[in-house]
């Protein structure tokens, strides 16, 4: 039997963007394990300096055609720290309204398109439409429910155009939003279901004691706003993040990693969101949860799969409510935010875990840095360990079905990995060049 | 083109202007969308194949158009019939998203009636897709090609003549 073994995976499948995988086995352990991204730097901090502080939402925006309104909510609220601008509650209503469309959308596609077939044996979803067509379309009936709130509130569901600092170009009269209803009181009954089918999946027993990192708020499940709060007592600002937290480059992937200063590697997303706020969750939500078997907590990452479902039971339940209380005034339009000299920062909730924006601006309004950590490249790490610790156990499986173990792990984490590569610092050494 | 009441027909271009010769799809459907052809609905699509499904769902004609990576000179047009022909999936090594048009044709068919009875897709030969590059060939020239083959498609739509037909490869 070999000493040592390498297993490479040259191209992910069933996750967005271009990743690889590495994993080296010696001596029947393995010694290393690692997530290698190998999408191109997409340098948007970088092309970011000199734009205007209102080309930010739309700017950003472009990182991701899946996320696009989890950056354009971080680059808003970014902004308006620096001025110091709140937003009016009718603003703020609609700003999770339109989150919580991204969060249908965005979890109705992993769930059924990426995440399911491998609870179920099959390759991809085109084989398991086959044999479950019903669920398939349920699924599809999700990701247009989310997509319908993205539209009608967004302009357009990719790279939404009406988002602005200070609110929205255009605010949607209550005749405008109507037609919603219907179709999140059918997509809430389509999320129900959803949580029952992926409640029963057939999971392994693997759980590990991760550091859950996110957002909390003072009385909701958190989207936009909150405090940043860690499974080992963390509770701060999001001023305070920078001082926290740092990104670190490695030589095997373009995307940086992340970590928390005195704790080391941690984990973003709906597990983090769900084991950190339960307490803030509707009893309806709870009652869900209840009855698909996770609790109140979890820690196994396959189970992953439930707790976005129960996110998108919990988006179209918020939604609802939104849309059942709206009712602007005709004459209402969001103001115009006044551009002052300074920084600032905002995280959010993308789908995938916390999105941290910083920006600086200059007294012309003119940004003059920019920071953005998205949640998959901040999970790098904790994805990492999770393939060593899944991998071991399935070190007698032929190279192809060990791949197969190690592609799921990772795609518990939705990884985005196209939005992981924001920036790459390049440094060029030429001491060998002068020197000569 | 005589004047009759025509089954409409929904013209989806997809791509990202963004993308270098990804940009093919969007500005081809919004050339065709300068004629105003009165029966023909043109939609833009920007995202991934899982939200294409619902675009055609219930429509009986539907044409999409997209770069493809076929080798050979960028900027040629090739065209399929999806309901005759197998679909190449090796068009689309390259994809932003999870979920490419392979994928979202493969999980149609296997959908109840959720491909359109006549569907046909025109292809963009591209060669360059980095997130800020310049198209490599004239777009400009390619959509007066681009709408004769439409309008000679919706003509064949009207009265079917064998020169008329789509077939593979061919612009």
């Amino acid at each position: 039997m070999k000493k040592t073994r390498t297993i490479k995976i040259d191209t992910l499948a069933r996750v967005e963007g271009e990743g690889s995988l590495f994993l080296r086995v010696k001596n029947g352990k393995i010694s290393s394990a690692r997530l290698k991204i190998f999408e191109p730097p997409r340098f948007f901090e970088a092309f970011l300096r000199g734009r205007s502080y209102e080309e930010a939402p739309d700017l950003t925006s472009r990182i991701c055609g899946i996320c696009p309104v989890a950056y354009q909510m971080s680059a808003v609220h970014a902004i308006e720290d620096i001025f110091g601008f709140q937003a009016s509650p009718l603003v703020r209503s609609l700003r999770r309204l339109l989150y919580c469309g991204e969060w249908i959308e965005s979890h109705a596609l992993h769930v059924y398109l990426l995440h399911a077939p491998d609870f179920l044996g099959y390759d991809g979803a085109a084989e398991m439409a086959g044999d479950y067509p019903s669920e398939v379309e349920r699924g599809l009936q999700l990701k247009k429910a989310g997509n319908a709130i993205l539209e009608m509130l967004g302009g357009r569901s990719v790279h939404p155009i009406n988002v602005r600092v200070g609110g929205f170009y255009r605010i949607p009269s209550r005749k405008d939003i109507l037609p919603l209803v219907e179709i999140l009181k059918k997509a809430r009954k389509a999320a129900i279901e959803t949580v029952r089918w992926t409640a029963s999946f057939p999971f392994p027993d693997f759980e590990r004691d991760y550091l859950f990192v996110s957002l909390r708020h003072t009385d909701e499940y958190p989207m936009n706003e909150g405090r940043v709060v860690s499974g080992n007592g963390l509770n701060i600002p999001v001023k305070e993040f920078s001082r926290h937290f740092e990104e670190q480059q490695v030589s095997h992937s373009t995307a940086l990693h992340s970590v928390f200063k005195g704790s080391g590697i941690y984990f973003a997303g709906p597990l983090a969101r769900y084991n950190l706020n339960y307490d803030l969750l509707p009893p309806s939500i709870k009652k869900a949860a209840g009855d698909s078997g996770v609790g109140s907590s979890c820690r196994n990452p396959f189970k992953s799969v439930i707790v976005r479902s129960l996110e998108i039971l919990y988006a179209c339940e918020e939604a609802l409510e939104i849309l059942t209380h709206y009712d602007p005034s005709p004459s209402f339009s969001s103001p115009r935010v006044k551009g002052v000299e300074g920084e600032g920062c905002a995280i959010t909730e993308a789908p995938r875990g916390i999105l941290y924006h910083h920006y600086r601006v200059d007294r012309d309004g003119l940004i003059q840095s920019a920071t953005i950590i998205p949640p998959t490249s901040q999970n790098q790490k904790v994805m990492e360990e999770d393939l060593a610790a899944w991998a071991g156990r399935f070190l007698d499986l032929p190279d192809e079905k060990l791949r197969w173990k190690c592609e799921q792990a990772i795609r518990n984490y939705d990884p985005c990995l196209s939005c992981s590569t924001h920036y790459l610092k390049l440094h060029v050494d030429r001491s060998d060049v002068a020197d000569a | 083109m005589p004047d009759l009441v025509r089954e409409p027909v929904r013209l989806i271009g997809l791509g990202n202007l963004f993308r270098g010769d990804d940009a093919a799809g969007i500005v081809l459907a919004e050339r065709i969308r300068r004629e105003k052809i009165p029966w023909l609905e043109v939609l833009l699509h920007y995202g991934d194949g899982a939200s294409l499904i619902p675009l055609w769902d219930k429509i009986k004609r539907v044409i999409l158009v997209d770069a493809v990576c076929a080798g050979g000179t960028s900027g040629r047009l090739i065209c399929f019939d999806l309901q005759k022909e197998a679909f190449p999936e090796n068009l689309f090594s390259v994809s932003s998203h999870s979920l490419g048009i392979p994928e979202a044709l493969q999980i149609a068919k296997k959908l109840h009636q959720k491909l359109p009875a006549e569907f046909i897709f025109f292809g963009v030969t591209a060669e360059r897709f980095n997130l800020g590059s310049k198209p490599s060939f004239n777009m400009d020239s390619l959509g007066d090609l681009f709408v004769r083959r439409i309008k000679t498609q919706l003509a064949n739509w009207l009265d079917p003549k064998e020169e008329n037909r789509c077939t593979s490869l061919r612009s």
